[in-house]
């Protein structure tokens, strides 16, 4: 199996009058086709690694490889065009454009390299049609469910066919229903398309539908729980060690299967 | 930190904000406050130019105070709209309505009195070059510098007055708000503008009537223009866009979709604010393209005009008492001159606008060997020469050789047998069209000629002084122009007097007057059309301004996934693009079209060429102001791209 992802030793510090030690250390390898969560508590790091990952920030010491090739060594406009097509970003609050329809959205970053209509349009109909959106593609942004906004926003991902798909807090401003179905979505993307997926969150329930955990504490990597058959089972792993590390019970999801 | 204090540290804080909105008022301040200048000028009302550009400026400082007040309106509108959050979060805070009210109050006035005291202390350094200046240009002595007490009061009280009104207006505006949708600011997502067939029809109808109106009243026309052009905008760029985005070809290709979605979305706003900068910069544009074509025509009519003296007489009789005066004058002046005289009658010709006189042939042998023209030949019963410059004949392409014309009162008929081609215009009264005939038949149609058209009857004495030529227009202290504009005055007084004055034109003294009229028109013209054009160009940053937060935002979001910054300036610089330039060729078109129908009506010739070379000035300086304003904007966005 190749490694789509490959982090080794990298640190992050915020300069400044105190100086702030945000990743000591941090190994991390995704396989093609995983499904890997970053869980931790606030302030944990997770963000930090996630913005080094997805190219937005830059390492203070260590590598990241993506896909065999490091992006930080790239120039700033090279990276926006590799950020473009080999990585795809699902957010918390989706960031979609208000003044594009559904459909427009996802075929944005395929309009920005210039593709050929017909393959646009056929690439968009493929994948309405996995994500369940198909209906919504002419709407507006501001007319549709959270639930469908978020698919929207992962079609608009992995519509140019991204080597890793990153998510940062997917669930986060999502009700437990929407939930449900934005993370079945992508556990159905990971397991038929066998897209890399990185999800970053606090919430356990979205954290169980991924294959294994990495834990995250004061910015260090402190454990790794992999699933077995039963999601109910990792599902209550998850949270004893997240009770473990200290996580404080608010920043557990409040959602019970 | 006391309230003021609050409301002062807002202001220093939104500096960047509102500079450009500070600048342009102190510059409509220090405007106002050097035609005050002008105005309340005690030397001014000494000579009859100087009193004539005071009238045309008290009209032009109540254009300058309502164009003041809408700028001032409209831009503290959009200041307050962009802060809406601001006031949202300060209302949760326990903030009285009172005290937003207040806070808001406290701010305009500060602004005001800042730009009120930079703009007269701006008019004040330059109130010598102004008042050189438009000394110069108006062709009077030079007005002396004075403190200017009235001129300062009068300045500062107005736009005291004027701040406080709308200060006073705008707290209506925040009054109405709610606090949710003060917190929700302009993040709240905007439903697209609706079209509606019948309002584009209302628009277009509109438009044809101000177009049809145009040569009769100018105020219908130029209320249903601007009204036509506003309903042009909302509704045409919807569908333009409208359009635009059906077209998967078209948008889904680049930045387009980003843009143009962009822009569709805005399209309200954008209309309105593309609106009112065509209307602003076609108002400028035609005043500018006016006053050039003026000119032009002021010169060519000097140049077509072959006579430098013409005195007009009903009887022939008192000829030698009207004439002594001039001949004396030129006697004392040592002008050599040779005097003719010709005799002719006015008719309408049936199916004209213009008139023709009719001459006898004796008569016109004068001027032919005067002017050194071809001899009409003998002619016989009801034949007639007609004799045209080549730009008349322009107009008049019905007749020619061989064409018969109908006179009325008396009606006559005459055939055309021959056509002189001159290049000056010959005709000893002006605007006609010169038809010889033989003595007899004048004689016998000049009995006919009912006594209420009596005074038809022209007895012309002409003045040619070889010395001046003609050729190209007089300087001001040349002796022709200088002589023309006594004699104009001479003349003048006789009125006030109430004697017996004939008709005395002399081509210096027509093109001196034309002269200085234009002179005056270009120097008032020249600073309307730089102010307004500096409050579009202000206009149009306010409006990006107010956008920044928004556009940061979905740029930084964009930047995420891959966006690269070059197509975040190719995608911002097009939809600044739209808004700088549309208006400029949208009012080009506009100023062609409407000088075009009103050409005739004001005797002008040419008005393509200066219509293109105003627009030409216009663009450039917009150029300039896009450069400005968009190489910043982009700045700012690219701060934000990861």
């Amino acid at each position: 199996m190749t490694d789509i992802l490959k982090v080794t030793g990298l640190s992050k510090v915020y300069p400044g009058k105190v100086a702030t030690r945000a990743l000591t250390d941090i190994d991390l390898t995704i396989q093609k086709g995983e499904f890997v969560g970053v869980m931790g508590p606030s302030g944990s790091g997770k963000t930090t690694l996630l913005n080094m990952v997805s190219t937005i920030d830059t390492p203070s010491s260590g590598t990241v490889l993506i896909n065999g090739s490091n992006p930080h060594a790239l120039k700033k406009k090279e990276l926006a065009l590799f950020r473009r097509r080999e990585l795809g970003f699902v957010f918390q609050d989706f960031n979609l454009l208000d003044t594009l329809t559904v459909a427009e959205n996802i075929v944005l970053p395929l309009t920005l390299d210039k593709q050929n209509l017909r393959t646009m349009e056929s690439k968009l109909e493929k994948i309405a049609d996995r994500l369940g959106i198909t209906e919504i593609l002419n709407k507006r942004v501001y007319e549709i469910s959270g639930g469908q906004r978020q698919r929207a926003a992962i079609a608009r991902a992995i519509i140019p066919e991204p080597s890793l798909l990153l998510a940062d807090e997917p669930t986060g401003a999502l009700d437990s229903n929407s939930s449900r179905t934005v993370m079945q979505t992508m556990e159905k993307l990971n397991e038929t398309d066998g897209v890399t997926m990185m999800l970053v969150t606090h919430d356990a329930q979205a954290a169980s539908y991924c294959h294994r955990v990495v834990f995250i504490k004061d910015g260090k990597l402190s454990g790794e729980i992999r699933r077995g058959d039963s999601r109910q089972a990792f599902f209550q792993k998850v949270i004893d060690m997240l009770s473990y590390l200290g996580g404080h019970t608010h920043e557990l999801s409040t959602v019970r299967v | 930190m006391s309230f003021r204090q609050f409301a002062f540290n807002n202001v220093k804080r939104n500096a960047r904000a509102y500079f450009a909105y500070f600048l342009s008022s102190s510059f409509m301040v220090m405007v106002f406050f050097t035609y005050a200048l002008f105005i309340f000028h005690p030397d001014i009302d000494r000579t009859q130019i100087g009193s004539n550009v005071q009238l045309v400026m008290q009209i032009m400082e109540c254009v300058i105070y309502i164009f003041a007040f809408l700028f001032v309106l409209y831009s503290i509108g959009t200041f307050l709209k962009a802060r809406n959050k601001e006031f949202g979060i300060l209302t949760i805070l326990g903030a009285t309505q009172g005290q937003l009210s207040k806070l808001v109050f406290v701010e305009n006035m500060l602004i005001g009195t800042l730009s009120i005291v930079t703009g007269v202390l701006a008019g004040l350094v330059l109130s010598k070059l102004f008042l050189a200046l438009s000394a110069r240009m108006i062709g009077i002595e030079e007005l002396g510098l004075y403190f200017p007490t009235k001129a300062l009061l009068f300045t500062v009280s107005a736009f005291i007055l004027l701040f406080l009104v709308i200060s006073a207006f705008t707290l209506i505006f925040i009054n109405r708000n709610r606090v949710l949708e003060l917190l929700m600011g302009s993040s709240k997502p905007k439903k697209e503008p609706k079209v509606s067939v019948l309002i584009s029809l209302l628009g277009i109808l509109l438009l044809a009537i101000g177009y049809y109106e145009l040569d009769k009243s100018l105020f219908i026309a130029a209320v249903t223009g601007i009204a036509g052009t506003y309903f042009f905008f909302t509704q045409i760029t919807v569908l333009v866009f409208r359009l635009l985005k059906k077209s998967r070809r078209v948008t889904w290709r680049g930045t387009n979709l980003i843009w143009i979605s962009e822009m569709a979305y805005k399209i309200k706003d954008n209309a309105r604010i593309l609106f009112m900068v065509t209307v602003v910069t076609a108002i400028c544009c035609m005043a500018v393209a006016f006053i050039m074509s003026t000119n032009q025509r002021t010169q060519s009519r000097y140049q077509e005009d072959p006579y430098p003296i013409r005195v007009f007489l009903n009887q022939p009789s008192q000829d030698q008492a009207e004439l002594a005066p001039i001949k004396q004058k030129l006697n004392e002046e040592g002008i050599q001159y040779q005097i003719f005289s010709t005799e002719s009658y006015v008719a309408q010709a049936s199916g004209r606008k213009q008139v023709v006189s009719i001459m006898p042939v004796d008569s016109y042998e004068h001027i032919s060997q005067a002017l050194g023209l071809p001899e009409a030949g003998p002619l016989q019963g009801n034949q007639a020469v007609l004799v045209q410059s080549d730009k008349e004949a322009k107009n008049n392409p019905a007749w020619g050789q061989q064409s018969s014309v109908k006179l009325n009162d008396p009606e006559a008929r005459l055939q055309i047998i021959k056509e002189i081609r001159t290049e000056k215009e010959v005709s000893t009264v002006p605007d006609t069209n010169l038809l010889i005939v033989e003595r007899s038949l004048y004689e016998q149609l000049k009995k006919q000629i009912p006594e209420t058209k009596s005074d038809g009857i022209i007895y012309s004495y002409i003045f040619m002084v070889p010395v001046w030529s003609g050729g190209i227009a007089p300087e001001r202290d040349d002796e022709e122009y200088q002589l023309g504009m006594e004699a104009i005055q001479w003349n003048n007084e006789r009125i006030k007097k109430g004697e017996p004055s004939d008709m005395l034109i002399t081509r210096g003294g027509m093109y001196g007057s034309n002269e200085q009229a234009v002179s005056m028109m270009s120097f008032i013209g020249i600073f309307i059309a730089s102010l307004l054009s500096v409050c579009s160009a202000s206009f149009l940053y306010f409006k990006l301004h107010s956008e920044l937060r928004q556009d940061q935002q979905m740029y930084t979001s964009m930047s995420k996934i891959g966006l690269q910054v070059s197509e975040m300036g190719k995608s911002s610089s097009i939809q600044i693009a739209v808004l700088f330039f549309i208006p400029i060729f949208v009012s080009a078109i506009q100023t062609l079209v409407v000088l075009n129908r009103v050409r005739e009506g004001f005797d002008l010739d040419d008005v393509n060429q200066p219509v293109f070379m105003a627009s030409a000035v216009f663009l450039i300086v917009q150029t300039v102001y896009f450069l400005l304003v968009s190489s910043r904007y982009i700045q700012k966005l690219k701060r934000v791209m990861v």
